[in-house]
Parts: structure tokens; C-alpha cells; sequence
């Protein structure tokens, strides 16, 4: 009777929040999470695997890695590499006549980066990036372990987190075997981060600028030195810019920034004649918010330049949301939550965005999953769970709306920090 | 008087929360659900994917006869396969709405054109003919083979989610092989 009957006592048994939240709390308590050799073990698992994943790579060769080569070898043969033409025609005699590459629309600062490795045989360069790539990799986790002051912390769960995304993550495994320069932008702006928190503001500002030079998106990191009044860092930013851009000049002559300028005013708010471009803004894989917008409207039948003003009027929202009342929130006090926003917005508002922009998520993902654990909150990993699952591993293809999973995602995450940022600050416990 | 409702109720008996049992069949329904309801959005998503890439073909079969009307003959693309390079592009540009060179499962599209083309088992014959395909949700081709006698012999519904594998082919603006449409 008694054997029968307890069965029916545990299915009886209530569970209560606060009860719930003590078992896991207990289970991250646990002395064995708190124990930095397993994190070193597991870690050093963790990134062969990582490591393992990406070796075939190796031997490929493929889209961004080639036209950054072509781009700085058209710097040094004085062509025009915003015209798809020329751009195409020296890829041709580099390459082969069967080779297709993407058209190279960043700006002439990242090209000249790359200048000395144009040097290289293809293959030697190839390997070199895959080599940077990973290497980035590495650093882009030791930078956030210290921006988010995880070194310290008592269970080693948010750290290994990072490790976890490092493994679980199709956009970063896309940047390497692309020879993306994702990482290394990423990277540079953590630094930035990094040195902002320590309120040091002339290296903050040179690796922002350094930034913005390489690629244009994260000028968005400047706006808080605007909204926040932080003057300083807004002094040594336009320094910086201002020294970077007469390098730049000094180096390659006015030629390749102003066909940059003209390119990118034609992307935003005219129709491309290069059928690269126009291809690219249509793409299924091009899940940007002018994207989702431009072919939810053609898949309406209403005109795509539609898009533009509900853009515009969405990006400003987007940016009320982060900026206004910040006495209110914590964004303003603290650089990686301002900096997690930021990194959420930069593929949500780029014309073109590719899944493997959402790389630069790694960030926003690690800092919500501290203030997760360090909160309490473990309902919202159910919430976080999924949308990571969206933003790192979705698979893009589909028609519209399905192929915009990943935007929403990021969405998602973005208001996911917008409640954490409202929330009252805590001072690390985890 | 006596109290009904369920939250006071709790409170007096001392109960909150919910019982493991209530837990785990709550549990149980969320996981039944997820499993009837993954391949309802798994058709969805295909069915939309198909629409849009019927969508596409069709406008590449209205800027192909754009070109025709204007020259008399279509563009050459002596290889099939559409990327960024080929100089069909370029010449259909003006009659393109959109570019789009993938279908919307992320495969390329091919196109065939001019006189001489033997494709699917049809023979192509004047200068103003062109075939259209897109290979379906797994980008392989299929060995479907036209048949003149049974014309509409390669149409299909679409029932398994193997149908969307199928190749969906555009010959001359008519759909030989494709989703059987009302």
C-alpha cells in the first residue's frame, strides 16, 4: 500500500517559484561549477572542437577573402574598386575568368589594411586570414571575459557560456570560412569597450575610430558620447578619425574615398546599376530590416523605396528606445550593457546584412546570460535559449517572413536588454 | 459565504505553486504540441518558399520575352547556370523588377535559351525559346523527362515534403514540371 501510494505523493508534491528557483540555484552553487580546473578542461575541449570544426576550411577558398585581395591590389593599381567593372575585371586577371566575386563595398581604410598581404600568393594569404580569424576568435572571448568581469566571478558557468557559443555558432564559423573581417572589427570595438570601462578615453576613441574606418557601422558607437555628453571621448574620436583619414589619404590619395562616398550614397537611397548590389538587397539571405522591410513590401506588390521612410522611422525609435531617460536605466553607467544594444543594432540596421554579420551577437548573448544568472532570472534563459538557437544556428533559407528569423530574433534580444537595462543595478554576485 | 476563486483559495490551504503532476502533463502537452505543430510551420514555410519562387520564375519569363520583343531573340546563356558574371544579366536588367539569381531556397537559378537545347527531354527549336528551372528545396536535379504526349504529366501536388524537392521547371512561360495550380 505504502510502495503504491508514494508515487501518487510525488506526482502531489507542489513545486513553488521560490522553491524552483532555490533548486537551481543550488545546482549552479554547486561546488563542482565553482572549481576553475573544470572550466580550464572544459574550455581546452571546447576550442578543439571549435578547432576541428573549422580545419576544412583550410582549403577553401571563398567570397569576402578574395575581394578584400582584390580590393587592396586595386589600391595599389590605382583602380576603381567600387565599380563593379573594373573591380571584376582585375579579380579576373588575379583569379580566372570562372572566378566570381563579391563586390568590395567597405570602406578604402580596410583595403589598405590588408595591402601588405596582397603581397602573398592567394593561397599563403588565404591561409594567413583563416590563421587571424581564429586567432580573433580566441581574443574576442579573453576581451569579454574581462569586459564582463567574469574572471572573478564565483561559478564558472557564464564564462564557459562563451565557449558554448564559440562551438554552437553557424555566423562565426561562416566569418571564418569566409575570411570575413567581422572578428577583427568585433574585436577592435570590445577594445574599445574594454577601455571605456576603465574610463580611458584616448584609446577608447583611436580603437572606435579604427573601427568606423574599417567598416562604417560602428560609427553607431559614437552616439553615446553625443546622448551621454562625454565630450572628451568625443574630442579624441574626431582626433583620431581626422589622423586615420589623412593616413589614409597620405597613402592612397583622394581617389578610392571618394568613389567609397559615392558608392555607399547609391546603396542607401538609389537604385544600383551593378547587379551585385541589387541582387544582394533582394536576397533571400539579406536579413537586414531594410531587407525585411523592402521584400515584405514586394511581396505585397507595394513599391520597394517604400521601405526607406518606415526604416528611418523604425532605426530612430530604435535608438529612442536606447538613449532617452537614462537616468531611468543602467545604459548609461555601463558600457557593456550600452555596448550589448549596440552590437544588437548594428546588423538590424545595415542595408545588407548576412548571417554571418551575426557574429558580433557573441556579445550581447554573454552579457544578457550573466545578468541572467546573476539575477536570478532563470525563466528568461528559456526565452534567451530560443533566441540564440534563431540567431546562431537558424538556417535562412524561406520565403518571407520565415527567412527574417534571425532579425526577429535579434529583436527579440533587443528588448530582452531593454527590460535587463531597466531593472535596478547589481554589483556582480554571480 | 463561501470562497470560489482558485487564487484564494491556494493561499488559505497554504498550496502554492503546481503540483509536479499538473507540472509534468503541462510539460507533456507542450512537447505533444510542438511535435503536431513543427510540420504544419515546416509546410508553411515550403509552401510560401514555392510561391516565391514560382513568383521569381515568372518574372524572369516576363523579362526574357521583354527581350525577345525587343530583339527578336533571347539572350544567350550558353551554360544554364545564372551568377553575377553573366552577361544575361546585364542584358535582362532593364526588363528585371528584382534581381534575384537564387530561388528562395538559396539555390541558383538556370536558364536556358536559343535554338538546340535539350533539357528534361525537350528539344528547343527557335531563338525566342527559353527553359526556366529551379531545382527545389534540395538543389539537386531530378530525372523527370518531359513526355510531348502527356504534357501536363510533370505537374504535382504537393502533399510530402519530398513534392518540394521536386525540380519546378518553366519551359516557354508554361510550367511542364511544378505544383499543380487551380
Amino acid at each position: 500500500m505504502t510502495i503504491l501510494a508514494a508515487p501518487g505523493a510525488v506526482l502531489r508534491k507542489r513545486i513553488t517559484k521560490a522553491g524552483a528557483r532555490a533548486a537551481v540555484d543550488r545546482m549552479i552553487s554547486a561546488p563542482l561549477l565553482q572549481k576553475k580546473a573544470l572550466f580550464y578542461v572544459l574550455a581546452f575541449i571546447f576550442s578543439f572542437w571549435f578547432l576541428l570544426q573549422t580545419t576544412s576550411f583550410i582549403l577553401e577558398w571563398d567570397t569576402d577573402s578574395p575581394s578584400y585581395y582584390t580590393a587592396a591590389h586595386g589600391l595599389r593599381a590605382h583602380v576603381n574598386i567600387y565599380d563593379n567593372r573594373e573591380f571584376q575585371s582585375l579579380a579576373d586577371s588575379l583569379f580566372g575568368k570562372s572566378f566570381v566575386i563579391y563586390p568590395y563595398i567597405y570602406p578604402p581604410f580596410l583595403a589598405q589594411i590588408f595591402l601588405p598581404l596582397s603581397h602573398l600568393s592567394p593561397s599563403v594569404y588565404s591561409l594567413l586570414v583563416y590563421i587571424l580569424n581564429i586567432l580573433m576568435a580566441f581574443i574576442s572571448v579573453i576581451l569579454m571575459l574581462d569586459l564582463l568581469e567574469l574572471k572573478s566571478s564565483r561559478t564558472i558557468l557564464p564564462a564557459l557560456f562563451l565557449f558554448v557559443l564559440l562551438l554552437f555558432n553557424e555566423p562565426l564559423l561562416m566569418t571564418i570560412h569566409h575570411g570575413q573581417a567581422n572578428l577583427l572589427v568585433f574585436n577592435v570595438l570590445l577594445l574599445s569597450l574594454v577601455f571605456q570601462k576603465r574610463e580611458k578615453s584616448v584609446p577608447a576613441a583611436f580603437f572606435l575610430g579604427l573601427a568606423v574606418f574599417m567598416k562604417i557601422y560602428p560609427a553607431l558607437f559614437a552616439l553615446p558620447f553625443v546622448f551621454f555628453r562625454r565630450f572628451r571621448y568625443l574630442t579624441a574620436l574626431a582626433a583620431t578619425c581626422a589622423i586615420l583619414f589623412a593616413a589614409s589619404l597620405l597613402a592612397s590619395g583622394t581617389g578610392p574615398w571618394l568613389d567609397f562616398g559615392k558608392s555607399t550614397l547609391t546603396l542607401f537611397f538609389k537604385t544600383p546599376d551593378s547587379p551585385f548590389i541589387r541582387g544582394f538587397q533582394n536576397s533571400f539571405g539579406n536579413v537586414s530590416l531594410k531587407g525585411f522591410l523592402t521584400q515584405g513590401l514586394s511581396s505585397l506588390h507595394l513599391p520597394g523605396p517604400a521601405a526607406l521612410p518606415v526604416f528611418v522611422l523604425l532605426a530612430v525609435l530604435f535608438l529612442i528606445l536606447i538613449f532617452a531617460r537614462p537616468k531611468k536605466s543602467r545604459i548609461s553607467s555601463d558600457p557593456a550593457l550600452e555596448g550589448s544594444l549596440l552590437f544588437v543594432l548594428t546588423p538590424v540596421l545595415a542595408p545588407i546584412t548576412w548571417s554571418r554579420h551575426f557574429v558580433v551577437m557573441l556579445f550581447p548573448m554573454a552579457y544578457l546570460f550573466r545578468r541572467i544568472i546573476e539575477e536570478k532570472r532563470y525563466a528568461a534563459f528559456i526565452l534567451q535559449a530560443f533566441l540564440a538557437s534563431q540567431i546562431f544556428y537558424n538556417l535562412p533559407w524561406g520565403a518571407w517572413p520565415f527567412n527574417q528569423a534571425r532579425l526577429m530574433a535579434a529583436l527579440g534580444l533587443f528588448v530582452m536588454l531593454l527590460y535587463f537595462a531597466k531593472r535596478p543595478s547589481h554589483d556582480s554576485n554571480i | 459565504m463561501r470562497d470560489l476563486s482558485l487564487g484564494n483559495r491556494t493561499k488559505a490551504n497554504g498550496r502554492d505553486g503546481i503540483s509536479v503532476g499538473t507540472s509534468i502533463l503541462f510539460l507533456a502537452t507542450a512537447i505533444l504540441l510542438l511535435f503536431l505543430l513543427l510540420p504544419l510551420y515546416e509546410k508553411a514555410k515550403n509552401t510560401a518558399t514555392l510561391r516565391a519562387t514560382l513568383a521569381d520564375m515568372h518574372m524572369w519569363e516576363m523579362a526574357i520575352k521583354g527581350y525577345i520583343s525587343d530583339f527578336g531573340s533571347a539572350p544567350a546563356n550558353p551554360n544554364g547556370k545564372i551568377n553575377y558574371k553573366k552577361p544575361i544579366l546585364r542584358e535582362l536588367m532593364p526588363y528585371l523588377k528584382r534581381i534575384r539569381i537564387y530561388d528562395w531556397w538559396g539555390f541558383g537559378y538556370w536558364i536556358w535559351t536559343g535554338a538546340n537545347v535539350d533539357k528534361y527531354g525537350i528539344r528547343t527549336t527557335g531563338p525566342g525559346d527559353f527553359i526556366v528551372v529551379s531545382l527545389g528545396k534540395k538543389g539537386i536535379r531530378d530525372n523527370w523527362k518531359f513526355d510531348p504526349q502527356l504534357p501536363q504529366d510533370g505537374l504535382f501536388e504537393c502533399r510530402s515534403p519530398e513534392d518540394f524537392e521536386k525540380d519546378i521547371v518553366l519551359w516557354n512561360g508554361r510550367f511542364v514540371r511544378g505544383p499543380r495550380i487551380p
